[in-house]
């Protein structure tokens, strides 16, 4: 990876993006309803959801590409409203988008031909560009001629070479087998990091979101639910979708008594950290599997929630061991151990203590 | 040109040459009827054009003698050529239209294309007729909206010609084009824009060439089909426009020469044949005739 192109932009800082109540709707389908973000310069923004929550139609306004039902975007501190190709933003499609007709290089070529770059140093930026991905000795090959993953690094020298203001990427990686998708994962940060550029990315791969981004919107029903670091996100959920959406958790579903100090869960009542819900709404309470403890029958535990629960299945997942549990009114819980680092290593069918320490519980709304 | 055929498509496809042997039996009544119904009159037609009225060539060395003849065939070329310009001219923004619009608009506007090939050729060659005398709608309509003050000839000429062939023959020159066109990924023109490309430019730069295909298709179609049409030119034209296809039934009917017909009908085939080879070695017949493109 060369850092040829950093060079040519260390001048210029990149654009913050300020995306304001902003609105899609298609008849009675709400696309995106009242999405608020604020993106620094430099920042890897990375949207994530599940299918049909709004993403693409998101970045398709900041593109310019769905006109807005309302509200607006702002990159580099001005509202935008000039039609696409005006926009100077890099977008990387999930199908790639390449232009069969072209070669790799010609590809790349394409949007400094559009800004009328003059031929000698377009010849130099592509080259810059193909070898920042790896793909110097590709240059006049068709796409069809390149295999998924360079397709997808030609795509995104395409969208880079031209020093956009920001960078838009749906799904790129959507299309490549694991292996290569974690490898690419790793070099399109880099790049971005690199080149410091503002980048929105879509995805609904979690843990592509975790690794990649600096922060992450994740979207539900055309909403946006929360805003955070992947940290935040994971320990500090604050609907029931998040940490449900975000790696695994065991859920309690009920309502606050009138304290906050505990929870009402069926026949379960759990204490539960401080909070600012109100006790009527309705909330859960939220433990990360990790965080469980395996109990021999009759331990003594201050300071923690304990539920009796029989063994129902252990999963060995190399360095890690999942237990399934299961309470006696139905409810299943999860448990992840380091190998070795648990207290007991109770056989499938034993009855055990399965506890958490009331702070290690996040109490979160249970809507949206 | 760029192949936008799906390779997967190849990959699909039952390999024949395994099975040849048990099931070339299957085969047998379609190459039966293919022999009877088709080589058989042709191999009797190149027959006839070399030893009617005598054996030899005399036939081919009159019709290149003969300045009406040679027109004749010169006519053919022009007004197919014509056809296929105007088939164009109409069809490929109608073709973009379609591709562009909702199912309903686009299925209608099917149908509307394909009208012509459901109703009979002659009772849409008479339609025209009536549309285009003087009296006609077209006429009173030019006049109406102040075009032109006297009316036009459209009828037994050239033109005529060109604007019913040019009806008949817009399916094959609107459907190759449109089946490319749906082809056409349409994030490409959208990537062409976030690039920096004007939609014009998109157009030119990417839709355009990835159409061709299509477009070479609908032209060779059109034209080659148009050499060799009968009725519409016979009906809508005049002795002076006289095409190849009317002149073999005239050379057979009330000439009485069937080596004479049959050596017009042989020159009309060979300049098929030659017009298919020239275009054939420009683009991938193939390909343009919607079967996938060979390998690279
Ligand atoms: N042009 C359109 N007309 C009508 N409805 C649309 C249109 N585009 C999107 N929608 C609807 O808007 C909602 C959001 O779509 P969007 O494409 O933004 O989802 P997404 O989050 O990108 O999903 P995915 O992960 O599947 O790509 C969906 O319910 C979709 O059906
Ligand atoms: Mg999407």
């Amino acid at each position: 990876m060369s850092n040829s192109m950093t060079n040519n932009r260390s001048s210029i800082s990149p654009a913050p993006v300020k995306i304001q109540e902003l609105a899609k709707h298609y008849g009675a389908i709400k696309a995106n309803d009242n999405v608020n973000l604020d993106i620094e310069g430099g920042e890897f923004m990375t949207l994530l959801g599940p299918s049909g929550s709004g993403k693409t139609t998101t970045l398709k306004m900041v593109a310019g590409f769905v006109e807005p039902t309302s509200g607006s975007v702002m990159i580099d501190n001005k509202v935008v409203t000039e039609p696409p190709h005006k926009r100077d933003i890099g977008m990387v499609f999930q199908n790639y988008a390449l232009f069969p007709h072209m070669t790799a290089a010609q590809n790349v070529a394409f949007p400094l031909r559009m800004r009328s770059v003059p031929t000698q140093e377009r010849d130099e930026r592509v080259k810059n560009a193909l070898a920042m991905v790896d793909l110097a000795d590709r240059m006049d090959q068709l796409p069809r001629q390149l295999s998924g993953g360079q397709q997808q690094r030609v795509a995104l020298a395409r969208a880079l070479v031209f020093e956009p203001r920001v960078v838009l990427m749906d799904e790129p990686l959507g299309a490549l087998d694991k292996k290569l998708r974690e490898n690419l994962q790793l070099q399109i940060r880099a790049i971005q990091q690199d080149l410091d550029i503002t980048m929105i990315y879509v995805t609904h791969d979690q843990e592509e979101a975790l690794v990649m981004s600096d922060r992450i919107a994740v979207f539900n029903n055309g909403k946006i639910v929360q805003v955070g670091t992947g940290e935040a996100l994971y320990e500090r959920p604050e609907t029931r979708f998040v940490a449900d959406f975000i790696g695994e958790s065991n859920i309690f579903g009920g309502r606050l008594d009138a304290d906050g100090s505990h929870l009402k869960s069926g026949d379960l009542s759990l204490a539960v950290p401080a909070t600012m819900i109100a006790s009527s709404t309705p909330a859960a309470l939220v433990v990360r599997p990790e965080r469980m403890r395996l109990n021999r029958l009759g331990t003594d535990l201050q300071g923690s929630n304990s539920l009796e629960a029989k063994v129902k299945d252990i999963i060995y997942l190399g360095s890690e061991r999942k237990y399934e549990l299961e309470h006696a009114n139905g409810t299943v819980l999860i448990a992840r151990h380091q190998v070795g680092r648990s207290n007991i290593t109770p056989e499938i069918g034993e009855n055990i203590l399965v506890s958490w320490k009331i702070e290690h519980g996040v109490v979160v709304t249970d809507e949206g | 040109m760029a192949s936008i055929t799906d390779s997967a498509d190849e990959q699909n496809r039952p390999s024949l040459q395994g099975k040849f042997n048990r099931w070339t039996w299957l085969l047998l009544p379609a190459l039966l009827f293919l022999a009877i119904f088709f080589i058989y009159p042709l191999f009797e037609i190149l027959q006839r054009s070399v030893t009617e009225p005598t054996l030899g060539i005399s036939n081919f060395v009159e019709f290149f003698q003969s300045p009406v003849f040679s027109a004749v065939l010169f006519n053919t070329l022009k007004m197919s050529f014509y056809v296929m310009f105007f088939c164009l001219l109409i069809g490929y923004p109608y073709a973009y239209l379609m591709n562009h619009s909702s199912r309903r608009v686009a299925g209608l506007l099917l149908i509307a294309v394909l009208i012509p090939f459901w109703s009979s050729i002659l009772v849409r060659t008479y339609a025209w007729t009536v549309l285009l005398q003087r009296t006609g709608v077209v006429n009173s309509m030019l006049i109406g909206i102040g075009i032109i003050e006297k009316p036009l000839k459209l009828l037994r000429n050239f033109p005529g010609i060109v604007i019913g062939m040019t009806h008949i023959l817009l399916p094959f020159m609107v459907l190759p084009i449109y089946s490319v066109m749906q082809r056409i990924d349409k994030d490409f023109v959208t990537a062409a824009e976030s690039l920096g490309a004007r939609p014009f430019r998109a157009f030119r730069e990417i839709y355009l060439p990835l159409s061709l295909p299509g477009v070479y298709a609908g032209s060779l179609l059109v034209f080659v089909v148009a050499l060799g049409y009968y009725i519409t030119p016979a009906l809508l034209g005049s002795p002076r426009e006289t095409m190849m296809g009317a002149m073999v039934v005239q050379q057979v009917q009330q000439v009485l020469d069937w080596g004479m017909g049959s050596a017009l009908g042989v020159v009309l085939l060979i300049t098929t044949l030659v017009i298919l080879g020239v275009v054939g070695r420009i683009v991938n017949i193939n390909e343009v005739l919607g079967g996938s493109g060979g390998p690279e």
